[in-house]
């Protein structure tokens, strides 16, 4: 079952607020944040099982999103954040 | 000197193991400790071999920071191997004849005019160790792992740097199993320095984004 690519370049997304305990590779500061898809890097194995050698799911389409520092923490209006997260972990952002 | 407190267990059947003289004489921490009879189980279960063991060895303590240095300095000489090499890292390093083949997949973010960049992994300590060598203590530290996202700005200038507020600072995050490295600018000047004097001036931390080249 792997995903097929979900949203393109330029599309605003929220990080999904899940607390699942095993490794799963999104840190908790971008929780709950939107962000702004800047590549799709293609398809990676899931990483939460992958971590504990079991591929059997599929693979997962890896996104790199942009977030900015104001939006993150409410700081200053230039800076930004890049982080690399799967498809499964985002969802469209409302507005 | 048979100081056998200095040793995990005493070996009576010891001559197929691994043995560290530089250790001698030497009180091993709780993670030496951990990291011996790990590395002692994995060849005795033989999930490894002593040879693969030395090989990798080798090959970690032979990777530097001058490898990523005299990378950037081609690139910085030669636009055409530049564009490629921001385009497809890996295969134009291995072009040069680099053995790539336990190399994750590498990132290099190019620094510009109005944009300079930082990585760091938040998550644990991943770290193109191919290019720049084994990760300084700082950089798998919690410390610089929580600031470097939540103020940037204010971690450079500790690390002496004090980037224009005009300029964009990005951080990048090595949250997936992409490896990230800064190429940074070559500075105003240097533009005729011979590669061999350029290679020297592109230290490990310009190559993270804590630093810059500069020209004695």
């Amino acid at each position: 079952m792997s995903e097929t690519q979900e949203f393109t370049i330029g599309q605003m997304v929220l990080v999904k607020r899940l607390w699942p305990t095993n490794h799963h590779r999104v840190p908790y500061y971008l929780k709950g944040k939107v962000g702004q898809v800047a590549t799709c890097l293609g398809p990676v194995d899931n990483p939460e099982l992958a971590a504990y050698f079991n591929k059997s799911s599929g693979q997962h389409i890896l996104y790199r999103v942009r977030f900015t520092h104001a939006h993150l923490w409410g700081g200053n209006q230039i800076d930004e954040i890049y982080a690399d997260l799967a498809g499964k972990w985002l969802c469209k952002a409302e507005g | 000197m048979a100081d056998h407190q200095n040793y995990i267990h005493d070996h009576t059947h010891s001559n197929d193991h691994a043995t560290h003289p530089d250790l001698d004489g030497h009180t091993l921490s709780d993670g030496e400790v951990w990291e011996a009879a790990l590395r002692e189980l994995l060849l005795e279960k033989g999930v490894i071999t002593l040879p693969e063991l030395n090989d990798q060895m080798n090959r970690t303590a032979s990777q530097s920071a001058a490898v990523g240095a005299s990378i950037i300095a081609k690139a910085w000489k030669d636009q055409k191997f530049k564009k490629a090499l921001l385009a497809n890292p890996k295969a134009t390093i291995a072009d040069l004849g680099h053995d790539i083949s336990t190399m994750p997949d590498l990132v290099i973010v190019e620094n510009r005019v109005d944009v300079h960049n930082v990585v760091v992994c938040t998550l644990c300590s991943c770290y193109p160790r191919y290019m720049l060598g084994p990760p300084p203590e700082w950089y798998r530290s919690a410390a610089y792992r929580a600031r470097v996202v939540r103020d940037p700005r204010e971690v450079l200038i500790e690390f002496g740097l004090n980037i224009s507020a005009e300029k964009t600072i990005r951080v990048y995050d090595s949250t997936a199993d992409l490896r990230y490295m800064v190429m940074p600018l070559c500075p105003p000047g240097a533009e005729h320095t011979p590669v061999k004097h350029l290679q020297t001036i592109i230290t490990r931390d310009s190559m993270i984004g804590v630093g810059l080249p500069r020209l004695p």
